[in-house]
């Protein structure tokens, strides 16, 4: 029978991207994890994008320890694609892609604070109830 | 290499350790558990805001609130050493005194020769 | 476990996976697991330009929680046999509470 386990077996020593629940993407290697899903990630880049502005960053990290329950989405990363964004994104620097991709979530929070509260009035309690997802 | 083992060879190093609020926490492990629950040394400590910040001389953290930690790069290299420390101290069982062997890896640990800082 | 059973008859099918966080995901389901955890093989992104980040992967599991629709093809769901497999899991439950 399958089991989460297996699955990251498979993957263990491949390039991954690890997706976060608060929005972080991660890319690295995977080294190590265990039965909680708890990550070993090791040269690991950040890549922090802004979307509104097409622009993304990549910084330089190092070696994660992740806890399992903060992951919402890992995939392996094909080598032939390795590094590859689709146009018309462009590389920036870290501190002008950083600075817009605060204010981009900034807008976002702002815009599920409101949808949260008109759904309230309804009753509805939104499906996230309170939690942020990129 | 499992990811507490990991944990456990970063005992007297410096780390970053990032809670589920965002909250961010620089300083050297002290010690830790197998719940992931950390005591910290030395610590600052950034509010999720990023523009906040406290020193602490000593902090502990329930492990449940953690998000991710970030350690040195060459803690992979001293879990390496460990795990065949461990190995050779394994084969040599009912020769030696074991536990005496097992206790100089831990003060290996401790000097850490490679402390840096962990920018975030 | 009903719909841990039926995804797994699903495995090798062509699905859409669509995330809370509004991002849709094709692929062709690998495996699934009994937290409704998901395997997606050569995985596209249904708005490449909007989510940039899936670009370069090839394979995704996605966490179960994270997960708001699975669209299906019609073709494969035999829903003769859900509407029964429904019923009696539904029954096994009543007669539980029953001898409970």
């Amino acid at each position: 029978m399958f089991t989460t386990a297996a699955q990251l077996l498979d993957l263990t020593d491949k390039k991954l991207l690890v997706i976060l629940r608060d929005g972080r993407k991660l890319i690295g290697v995977l080294r190590s994890w265990d039965q909680f899903a708890n990550l070993v990630l090791q040269d690991t880049i950040e890549r922090v994008y802004a979307e509104n502005e097409k622009v993304f960053a990549s910084v330089p990290r190092g070696l994660y320890l992740v806890r399992g329950e903060n992951v919402l989405m890992l995939g392996e990363i094909d080598l032939d694609k390795d590094d590859y964004v689709p146009e018309p994104y462009r590389e920036e620097s870290t501190n002008v892609v950083d600075a817009l991709h605060r204010k981009e979530i900034k807008e976002q929070k702002d815009k599920e604070k409101s949808t949260r509260a008109k759904l309230q009035a309804f009753g509805f309690e939104g499906e996230l109830a309170g939690e942020v997802m990129f | 290499m499992l990811p507490l083992g990991l944990l456990n060879a970063a005992i007297g190093h410096p780390m970053l350790v990032e809670l589920k609020d965002g909250e961010t926490l620089n300083g050297h492990l002290v010690n830790c558990d197998t719940w992931m629950n950390l005591t910290l040394k030395e610590v600052v400590q950034t509010m999720p805001d990023g523009e906040h910040f406290f020193r602490l001389p000593e902090v502990y953290v329930r492990g449940n609130n953690i998000k991710y930690l970030r350690v040195p790069d060459e803690i992979v290299d001293l879990v390496k050493e460990q795990q065949q420390r461990d190995q050779a101290s394994r084969g040599g069982r009912g020769g030696s005194n074991q536990r005496g062997d097992h206790h100089g890896g831990r003060g290996d640990r401790g000097r850490g020769d490679n402390r840096g800082v962990v920018r975030h | 476990m009903l719909f841990f059973s039926f995804f797994k008859t699903l495995v090798d099918h062509p699905v859409t996976v669509e995330l809370k966080n509004d991002i849709s995901i094709r692929g062709t389901l690998k495996s699934v697991d009994q937290f409704l955890n998901i395997k997606l093989d050569d995985i596209s992104v249904v708005e490449e330009v909007k989510y940039p980040h899936l670009s370069s992967v090839k394979n995704v599991f996605i966490r179960g929680s994270v997960v708001r629709y699975v669209h299906l093809p019609g073709s494969v769901v035999d829903t003769a046999l859900l509407e029964d497999a429904a019923r009696r899991e539904a029954a096994q439950a009543s007669a539980k509470a029953k001898a409970g």
